[in-house]
């Protein structure tokens, strides 16, 4: 059944738009306030997942060039060619307000492209200007209003989204996390360092856990069951291995890990003294 | 919310809180006025032809022919571009300084209007929600009327009834405690219309939860339909979270009250002697004498099991289940699919193994038991990481 409301529609959107339309941003020229551009995705019934967006010509500070139709077709038909079931899902802009280019390219799209269009099309705002310090993205609907025969203007209502994220996409935000929180830039983990992060992390999850099973106990905190019962299903989710079988079981993987990892860098060696070798000769 | 690969981030509050609605006309107030009103002549409703300098005189004049809007037979597309006018009109009026629109309009969308734009309504409604100039008090209403027209129209999946969601909402909305009762019940008809048990019984908990001492009076029948509700529902085994609430502890003395304890604390034999003691009430209440036998089955093993450690015996089992042998398997593997217990069934020697029980209640006691485990937990994990640095350190 085809969506008939735009309250049905569940919009998801992935960071690749957001940090595509930051990049955009940050590498428009120095006289230009604010970028559009077009969002890409894909539409499975109420269903639209915003994957790609691309930005439109920049239009220079000496006045409002005509938005650029070629250029768009061009760039929407190399994109069909890596994605070809992607479709054009509405416009983006930046700032903390939906201006009138926003609008009126708006208005063109839904002309222009009518046929491939989707039925309520996205407008993503993008506060690139970072307004109380919080970069806000609000996904709204494009409608027109007024009477037949007298069309009065047009209105972006808000729409929810959740943002969504590939597994790839995942751990790259969790590693920008990272950055954040040291306030560089944090070096790639290897598995080894993954791990350690990993178990570091549920040490501190467990370390909360004990304070409010402390907590309770001392009578601190109000005992709710409902919260009891799902730490006891987590922890029967858990082996329950004896601390001493389980320093022999660690132990002896940890010989093997060694091993291998003894081996895999005499072999290495190996080939590259062989290279070396016959270069040498 | 939506997933991809089990992976989300839902829309949060602050954002909610920030979005706002952007029109933007092509004509003058005066105009657009005009032009719905020989809409609305055209449709026949009762309206003056024309238009005067003020804004207020002219919309309210307009709302009088909107019901005939409402009302007629006009194609989806055209319904919603002359509402949302209308809806730029009513915003234009809030912005010059008038109040009391919206609840008129609520009370208008409410009454009137056809199934097939009872969608259209929501999708205005849900726009003037997010407008600026909206008052909390209003936001409020307009959620109160659309659930109600979602609920008449069978439209679930149009309005937000994600509980933790609709809470945070009416937190920012500050909504009273008699408001939050009447949203939470609509919402729960909502669930068990489109027969979401499940999440109808967690509205109700939120429901018990909004009744403090002072309506606390008010709070049988929906206490009452929470028991039963958790009672009926064939995956709910563990019901002493009810208990902590409220408005079900004030139930005491009643038969149910009587029932739940049974269903928490008791064995079968004290079920079937009160079920033959007020078979009436029983059957007032529409459980299936079937259906409970078979969970306080399940629950009177539960509490045999872990009485009895690590392994218990079919004829033991037998016995307390009132069942024969033969029929008793089916009831422990019940017992381990629906995970009240795990174990292991040792056909040879006629017993069950145990790994471990679910309690049937949860108190200090057995949070202690878990602070336990964690805290072995932990050690291990430490172990981990202390052998893995230093592994990482020689590669």
């Amino acid at each position: 059944m085809a969506v008939s409301s735009p309250l049905q529609l569940s919009v998801v959107i992935h960071p690749v738009v957001v940090l595509t339309i930051c990049d955009s941003y940050e590498r428009r020229n120095e006289d230009i306030e604010k970028i559009h551009g077009t969002l890409l995705g894909k539409v499975e019934k109420e269903r639209i997942e915003i994957r790609n967006c691309f930005i439109d010509d920049n239009p220079t500070a000496s006045g409002k060039k005509k938005f650029n139709l070629e250029e768009f077709q061009r760039l929407f038909d190399l994109h069909q060619r890596v994605y070809p079931n992607e479709v054009i899902v509405g416009r983006f802009s930046t700032g903390d307000q939906i201006d009138d280019t926003a609008l009126a390219m708006q208005a063109l799209f839904s002309r222009v492209i009518e046929s491939s269009y989707v039925a309520f099309p996205i407008h993503l705002l993008v506060d690139t200007n970072l307004t109380d310090s919080h970069m806000g993205i609000q996904a709204s609907v494009y409608h027109r209003y007024g009477v037949p025969g007298n069309d009065n203007g047009s209105i972006f209502t808000p729409i929810r989204y959740a943002m969504g994220y590939y597994p790839e996409e995942m751990s790259a935000s969790q590693l920008f996390q990272r950055n954040l929180a040291i306030g560089g830039i944090a070096p790639v983990h290897n598995d080894m360092q993954h791990v350690i992060a990993t178990s570091t992390k549920i040490d501190e999850l467990l370390d909360e856990v004990l304070k409010y099973v402390e907590d309770v106990t001392a009578g601190n905190t109000p005992f709710d069951s409902k919260i009891g019962r799902s730490l006891s299903d987590a922890i029967m989710a858990v082996p329950q291995i004896d601390q001493s079988v389980f320093k022999d079981m660690m132990n002896n993987s940890t010989q093997d890990l060694l091993m291998v990892t003894y081996l895999g860098s005499l072999v290495r060696t190996q080939l590259a003294l062989a290279e070396k070798l016959n270069t040498i000769l | 919310m939506p997933t991809v690969d089990g992976e989300t981030a839902s829309l949060s509050t602050r954002d909610v809180a920030n979005a706002s609605v952007t029109y933007i006309g092509s004509v003058s107030d005066s105009d657009q006025c005009l032009h719905l009103k020989i809409y609305l002549l055209s449709l026949g409703a009762n309206v003056k032809e024309e238009v005067s300098d003020d804004l207020p005189t002219d919309f309210n004049d307009i709302m009088e022919g909107i019901t005939t809007l409402l009302d007629s037979q006009v194609d989806t597309d055209e319904m919603r571009s002359a509402l949302y006018s209308l809806c730029t009109l009513l915003m234009k009026c809030m912005k010059s300084g008038l109040t009391g629109y919206i609840s008129k309009l609520c009370s208008m969308f409410e009454q009137n209007g056809k199934q097939d734009n009872a969608g259209i309504r929501l999708e205005i409604l849900q726009t003037l929600s997010f407008y600026e100039l909206t008052s909390d008090l209003e936001k409020t209403e307009i959620f109160v009327t659309s659930l109600k027209l979602a609920k008449q129209y069978k439209l679930h999946d149009r309005v937000m009834t994600d509980i933790q969601e609709v809470s945070k909402l009416l937190d920012t909305w500050k909504v009273e405690r008699d408001g939050r009762i009447i949203i939470y019940r609509l919402i729960r008809d909502i669930f068990i219309d489109s027969q979401r048990n499940d999440e109808a019984a967690v509205v109700m908990l939120e429901l018990l939860r909004s009744y403090d001492d002072h309506n606390i009076a008010s709070s049988v029948e929906d206490a009452k339909i929470c028991v039963i509700d958790a009672l009926k529902n064939p995956e709910i085994y563990l019901f002493d979270y009810l208990l902590a609430l409220k408005p079900i502890s004030n139930l005491r003395g009643e038969l149910l009250y009587d029932l739940l304890n049974i269903f928490i604390h008791e064995d079968l034999k004290s079920y079937v002697a009160f079920y033959e003691k007020s078979k009436e009430f029983m059957q007032s209440i529409g459980l299936s004498h079937e259906e409970n036998l078979r969970k306080m089955r399940l629950l009177t093993l539960t509490s045999h099991i872990a009485k009895a450690g690590d392994a218990a015996t079919f004829d033991d089992l037998a016995a307390a289940l009132a069942l024969e042998e033969d029929s008793l398997e089916q009831y422990i593997i019940d017992a381990i699919s629906c995970k009240l217990i795990s174990a292991k069934i040792d056909e040879k020697e006629k017993k069950v193994i145990v790994k471990w029980v679910k309690s049937r209640t949860f108190g200090k006691a057995e949070l202690k038991q878990i602070g336990e485990r964690l805290l072995k937990w932990k050690n291990n994990l430490h172990l981990i990481r202390k052998n893995l640095s230093t592994i990482s350190q020689t590669v």
